[in-house]
């Protein structure tokens, strides 16, 4: 099902026009909206293709609302650094993609959840910018990766994605609830494709202090024969029997690349997930506070302004609530210390770790998610606090080192794919996708049905 | 662990009118959470330095030149309330 | 002497300046000249807080912080970095403040004014970096306001907050306090004192003495006083009601209170049960700032600050020590008098400028400005000449102020040339003519028989004559006899 974006080149005129046909038929919760009109498309490397951006990706004129209630009708007046890069070089925005309520996994969107396009009882993952490429509506997918808002995605519905080095892609315009774990990646059918499109969004942009100097650059990278490549142990923990045979058959092709892989352990794994979470909460909490329906997004009627801001924040979602909540109460001067000063603490401990392993070893490489695709209306059917637990605590340490990840499919349980995610260490960008796009080649993995 | 008291109080510090219907799974939840935590109090972090951001960068800084405003009706065109050319609110004591 | 500072009254002060010389805001490119500018015009997302806006900081506001560090005697943090204090309000569109915390850039400096008692040494707790709120303005007043209505132009300003230990002992010693930071800060060129809610003081202010016995005075802030005459009477108010109430035996209570200037009253605003937890957390948005290698360059291009200057003045000029003082609080004053002085004769300059210029501008409510130095020159010179006497050239000065014009212009229109000396000569032959009752008591030892004559001289020359030359040229007609 999934088109390349040579496929979609060779499409002409006509791409971006069915690309939006599709979209605005779509009834899988893919997309919140869509936009753009074919006539837009501009020259350069991407000239004519139609991208989907997630809905947290500010987008000039275009009703722009994370998924959530509270930005219902809140129309940007301008558009975020990615959409401009697009279409600068020539790409035609056509959707936004669904998405958890914030990106705040276990959230509930407006739109719902996203339908996998392999399996429509199951879930697309938190975000729809996978699913989007998994139906083939559009090659390419722009979404921010925090928690795995992406790389789950992408491992849910088959399709490759990266994330980069913290600082890589300019988060002008990305409405983050935790500014310190998001970056912007991209999912798209082939590595080689997320390459194309990861190069028209790296570069310095001066309104985002995180952004880094100098341009990413992803060719080059290190080959896999003679690559040393670490198997976290605790990044095993909990996952499937059934996935867990497809990373093994993974480990199996990259020793026949010429790799050798070797399990260790690392002892801040299991601060990760909770760091992040602490973390995450105490950002979100001030990251939230803007949406008090004084300056735009709906508002509530009461008779005093703190009564309205707080009927009109009550639009939150539950979960976003709890999350807001919480992160308030960890940033209080008596929990602060133990809280919150501690996970900026046992962050750096983190860091080192990462850093002292990728001393030893060129690569990690981990399941992306501990399990296929969940069932729709599963546990997490109504909202759920605890959903990022049950991804990945690798994840979570890529988030927190800033750290370069890509997931590529690594199997099929059945009809859903399971992923593989490549880790490289600070600004190695480069090693992972050269890694990413041998084991793609090697593996060549196809679902049940197209074989 | 948080009270339910301390859970009603969270929400209007939140400014989040929570239902009072709703206060025990909301107390209940965040304690969940909570307790989670609990398992970063043994991470050896005497005298380590705080990470805020994964950037290495320091003393990012820009030239101080202006940039041309936006237009008012931009600025205006999300306002619930507006007078004037100012954003409207109810009153606040 | 010794100031007894009878109530044991504490004062602290915390001073938010604007770095309004700065062009841009703190965390944007937004202009920061909005003063004349309608509501919501001179702003961008960031400014109001829209999402998906993300921070980028000025360098001026970094150099800026470090130069007042510097002229407050103060040590410059290496490495320091951002919080987030949040609270709720209208005008704060991000629910968060960006400012420092544990690391501000400067601590532990002083400001040394005159006190009750001669010098007193303020202490600098810190000063630290953040940015300016939007502007709420209200139906009616903020107590029994419909609504209200918020302009974000001022939003984004980057501001430097300077605390102070609780050293002053007076609502005066406060004042001079202000005003003499005020003076610094025009000075270092990173503040304009003339525009609108350029600087903003709260006061903490306690009464520690009651029956003439030391007691556990209660700090009430006293907060949002905009400008320095108001400070005065803010903090006597505060100290006369604390008083009024440990007199009454009522509950003083650790509240904050604002100051209603149009009614001279501090009201209060909310009671401080529990300290306000402002969650400060590190500001994630962005990077530390390493800026010690910054302060060296700015400590060579910080210019002479008002002490150094007045020193330097009486020293290089002989002049006195209250001219001085009265010439440098104006960094344009000191100028003028600097430029004046290069070219007539030093003491007259001081005087001409400390006394007469600065206080008929003064007077006018004039800017510096208003005048030439080298119309004042003109001015010296002629007077120095006897071209004209000192009372016509004060009328010259008043006349460039009021109508503008050229002094030489000015002088011949208003007639104000003095008469030539035959005309003395021949005034005093007939004064002495006109007067033989004061010649004779002059002669007889009554030396005030002489101011008679004189000043008939000085009346035939309506007195555009020089009064010692007149004296001069009598006592000669009258050797003569
Ligand atoms: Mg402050
Ligand atoms: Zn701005």
């Amino acid at each position: 099902m999934t088109k390349d974006i040579a496929s979609f080149k060779a499409a002409g005129d006509k791409a971006v026009a069915e690309s939006l046909e599709k979209i605005k038929k779509d009834d899988s919760g893919i997309f919140i909206a869509a936009c753009g009109d074919a006539k837009a498309a501009g020259s350069g490397p991407l000239s004519g293709i139609p991208i989907a951006v997630s809905d947290n990706i500010s987008t000039k004129d275009v009703e722009t609302t994370c998924g959530s209630k509270i930005l219902k009708g809140y129309v940007p007046p301008f558009s975020g650094k990615a959409v401009d890069d697009l279409t600068n070089a020539g790409a035609v925005i056509v959707g936004k993609t669904n998405m958890v309520e914030f990106g705040i996994l276990g959230a509930v969107s407006t739109k719902g959840p996203v339908k996998n396009p392999l399996d429509n009882t199951r879930k697309g993952g938190p975000s729809g910018s996978a699913a989007a490429v998994a139906a083939g509506i559009v090659p390419a997918a722009v979404c921010s990766d925090v928690g795995g808002l992406l790389r789950v995605s992408a491992s849910f519905c088959g399709t490759a994605a990266f994330k980069p080095s913290y600082g890589a892609v300019s988060r002008f315009g990305l409405i983050y609830y935790t500014g310190s774990l998001d970056q912007i990646g991209v999912t798209a059918t082939t590595v080689s494709d997320v390459v194309t499109v990861m190069d028209v969004l790296s570069g310095n942009d001066n309104r985002d202090t995180t952004s880094l100097p100098d341009k990413m650059v992803y060719s080059g990278g290190k080959p896999l024969s003679g690559c040393k490549i670490g198997i976290p142990e605790e990044f095993l923990e909990g996952v499937s029997a059934d996935v867990m045979k497809t990373f093994d058959e993974a480990v199996a092709t990259f020793e026949k690349l010429g790799a050798t892989c070797k399990k260790f352990s690392m002892n801040t794994a299991k601060y990760m997930q909770p760091v992040h979470d602490i973390i995450a909460a105490g950002e979100s909490s001030a990251m939230l506070a803007k949406y008090d329906g004084t300056r735009f997004g709906p508002r509530a009627e009461a008779d005093n302004w703190h009564e309205m801001i707080a009927k009109t924040r009550a639009l939150f979602g539950p979960v976003v609530e709890r999350r807001i909540m919480l992160g308030i109460h960890l940033l209080m001067a008596g929990q602060y210390n133990d809280y919150y000063m501690k996970s900026m603490q046992t962050r750096t401990l983190i860091i080192e770790e990462f850093e002292s392993v990728f001393k030893e070893y060129d690569l990690l490489i981990s399941p992306t998610a501990k399990d296929v695709a969940p069932e729709l209306g599963g546990a997490c059917g109504a909202g759920c606090d605890q959903e990022f637990s049950s991804y990945s605590t690798a994840i979570a340490g890529v988030d927190l080192a800033g750290l370069p990840a890509a997931t590529v499919p690594c199997g099929f349980v059945g009809k859903l794919p399971a992923g593989l995610q490549i880790i490289g260490g600070y600004l190695k960008d480069a090693d992972v996708i050269a890694a990413a796009e041998a084991f793609e080649k090697a593996a060549d993995v196809k679902s049940p049905e197209a074989k | 662990m948080i009270q339910k008291d301390e859970t009603k109080e969270l929400a209007w510090v939140a400014r989040i009118a929570v239902e009072d219907k709703d206060i025990p799974e909301f107390q209940d939840k965040i304690n969940q959470k909570l307790d989670y935590y609990t398992v970063i109090a043994d991470a050896p972090t005497d005298g380590v330095k705080k990470t805020v951001n994964p950037s290495r960068l320091n003393t990012v800084l820009r030239k101080d030149v202006v940039v041309p405003s936006m237009k008012v009706e931009d600025a205006l065109k999300n306002a619930p309330d507006v007078y004037e050319t100012s954003f409207k609110i109810p009153k606040i004591l | 002497m010794v100031y007894e500072n009878p109530d044991g009254v504490m004062i602290g002060l915390e001073v938010h300046v604007q770095l309004n010389k700065a062009n841009t805001k703190m965390f944007c490119s937004c202009t920061s000249d909005y003063t004349d500018s309608e509501a919501n015009t001179c702003l961008c997302a960031g400014c109001l807080a829209l999402p998906g806006t993300t921070p980028v900081l000025n360098e001026k506001s970094v150099d800026y912080a470090i130069r007042i560090g510097l002229a407050l005697n103060a040590e410059i943090e290496n490495e320091t970095d951002f919080f987030m204090k949040s609270y709720f309000y209208p005008d704060l569109g991000n629910g968060y403040q960006v400012t420092q915390f544990d690391r501000p850039i400067v601590k532990n400096g002083s400001v040394v004014i005159e006190g009750e008692d001669g010098e007193l040494k303020v202490r600098i707790t810190r000063a630290h970096m953040e940015d300016d709120p939007g502007k709420m303005a209200h139906f009616g007043t903020i107590e029994k306001s419909t609504g209200s209505i918020i302009d974000f132009n001022r939003s984004g300003m980057p501001l430097v907050e300077i605390v102070t230990a609780p050293d002053m002992r007076s609502a005066k010693e406060a004042r001079r306090f202000l005003d003499k930071l005020r003076s610094i800060l025009e000075y270092l060129d990173v503040f304009d004192g003339t525009r609108e809610g350029a600087m903003k003081a709260d006061a903490n202010i306690s009464v520690n003495v009651f029956n003439g016995k030391r007691i556990e005075g209660t700090r009430v802030e006293v907060k949002n006083i905009s400008s320095h005459k108001a400070v005065e009477k803010a903090i006597n108010y505060e100290i006369m009601r604390q008083k009024d109430y440990l007199r009454k035996n009522k509950q003083l209570v650790q509240e904050t209170r604002h100051y209603d200037e149009d009614r001279n009253v501090t009201i209060s605003l909310r009671v401080k049960e529990t300290a306000d937890d402002y969650r400060y957390f590190p500001d994630f948005d962005l990077v530390p700032m390493i800026v010690g290698d910054r302060v060296e360059g700015i400590r060579a291009q910080m210019p002479e600050l008002p002490d150094a200057k007045r020193e330097r003045f009486v020293s290089q000029y002989g002049i006195s020590d209250a001219h001085a003082k009265s010439l440098v609080t104006e960094r344009a004053f000191a100028d003028l008098f600097e430029s004046v002085a290069a070219k007539v004769d030093q003491k007259s300059a001081a005087s001409w400028v400390a006394d007469v210029v600065k206080g008929e501008l003064n007077y006018r409510d004039l800017p510096i400005t208003a005048i030439k130095g080298d119309d004042i020159v003109t001015v010296i010179e002629m007077v120095t000449k006897k071209e004209i006497s000192e009372e016509s050239g004060v009328t010259v000065i008043r006349t460039l102020l009021d109508d503008g014009g050229k002094p030489a212009d000015i002088v011949k229109a208003k007639g104000l040339a003095m008469v030539a000396d035959d005309f003395i000569a021949t005034a005093a032959k007939e004064a002495i003519a006109e007067s033989p009752d004061a010649v004779a008591d002059y002669k007889a030892g009554t030396e005030k028989a002489l101011n008679f004559i004189v000043g008939k001289v000085m009346q035939k020359a309506k007195g555009k004559a020089d009064a010692r030359l007149a004296r001069e040229m009598v006592l000669k007609e009258l050797e003569k006899m």
